[in-house]
């Protein structure tokens, strides 16, 4: 009798287990932000009471400036040693594609993600330098607390 | 020899067919790790739009205008001033509405002095533009939480505030 117990196999049943684990995956990747890498998460942002939540429905084409406390700018992940250059030949490559004339302003919505502690002078300049590239929709991006001060 | 198949064929159907979950579970337990590892829950992030002379107009989102021309200044119906004074530090030290001065050694305190001067202000609204001025050295955050609270008032006909300046103090 005892004989005949051990070679029988036990074997546990998988298939919960791995329903399961398919679920959380699925979770895992439906949440999962693949933009994050405009992203720089070393910032700070202002927190204010409700701005508009962040509508990605018509705003076209995003591109995310990250300014950092210092007055740098972070492109898609790379420090910019002139953001004039780089919006330069960004705004000539999007005029190019999209078969743009020189006096339109560009399908483009500027996304900058200021640090709280950016001085407004340094703000400024990065406005005016988008301005004169022809990004002229921009986006600041803040962070949302409960709404304390509605009128 | 069709005999020997037939009996072959019937011996292998009723066999088990089990698959080997093992290896599956392995690899599904990996992808489990990968994404709870590199998953990072981040805020709820909010945007204010600003509109520069040039962009088309239609929105219905308030929108802020910054660096406006003289030209644009005067096309602004019955403007509210709004003054923002700055530490050298970048902090605020003050906001001065017309002839109002909201001070306090606290930033946050002078930010609770304005959330109430401008509800008091907006009750009845009688202004259709607000037109902020900023020092220099103003950090953004106290910046945007004055716009915040502007983007959210009535002009004099009940429709919501869109004509807002940002420009530099002089």
């Amino acid at each position: 009798m005892s004989s005949l117990h051990s070679a029988d196999q036990c074997e546990p049943n998988l298939v919960p287990i791995l329903d399961m684990v398919f679920q959380l995956i699925t979770f895992f990747m439906l949440v999962i932000n693949f933009k994050a890498g405009d992203v720089d998460k070393d910032l700070v942002l202002p927190v204010v009471g409700a701005a508009d939540p962040a509508d990605e429905g018509d705003q076209g084409d995003l591109l995310v400036l990250n300014v950092r406390t210092d007055g740098s700018v972070k492109v898609r992940g790379a420090l910019q040693p002139s953001i004039d250059l780089f919006l330069r030949t960004e705004s000539r490559v999007v005029s190019q594609l999209r078969d743009i004339k020189p006096d339109q302003p560009l399908p483009v919505t500027t996304v900058l993600r200021v640090d709280k502690k950016v001085a407004f002078e340094t703000l400024m300049k990065i406005v005016d330098t988008c301005k004169a590239n022809r990004f002229s929709k921009i986006d600041f991006v803040v962070v949302r607390k409960k709404d304390e001060s509605a009128p | 020899m069709t005999r020997r198949s037939r009996r072959k064929h019937k011996k292998r159907s009723t066999d088990e067919v089990s698959l080997n979950m093992a290896a599956m579970l392995d690899m599904a337990f990996q992808l489990l790790a990968f994404f709870i590892l590199t998953f990072r829950a981040s805020p709820i992030e909010a945007q204010i739009e600003l509109r520069l002379p040039d962009s088309p107009q239609a929105t219905t989102r308030s929108s802020v205008q910054m660096n406006s021309s003289p030209q644009e200044m005067e096309d602004l119906d019955s403007p509210l001033p709004i003054d923002l004074y700055s530490l050298p530090t970048g902090e605020l030290e003050k906001i001065v509405i017309g002839s109002r001065v909201m001070k306090s050694a606290e930033p946050a305190e002078v930010i609770q002095l304005y959330r109430q001067e401008m509800l008091a202000l907006f009750a009845t609204p009688t202004f259709d533009s607000i037109v902020i001025r900023v020092g220099k050295e103003l950090h953004y955050e106290p910046l945007m939480q004055v716009v915040d609270l502007c983007t959210k008032q009535k002009t004099s006909d009940g429709s919501p505030m869109t004509k807002i300046s940002i420009n530099p103090l002089k």
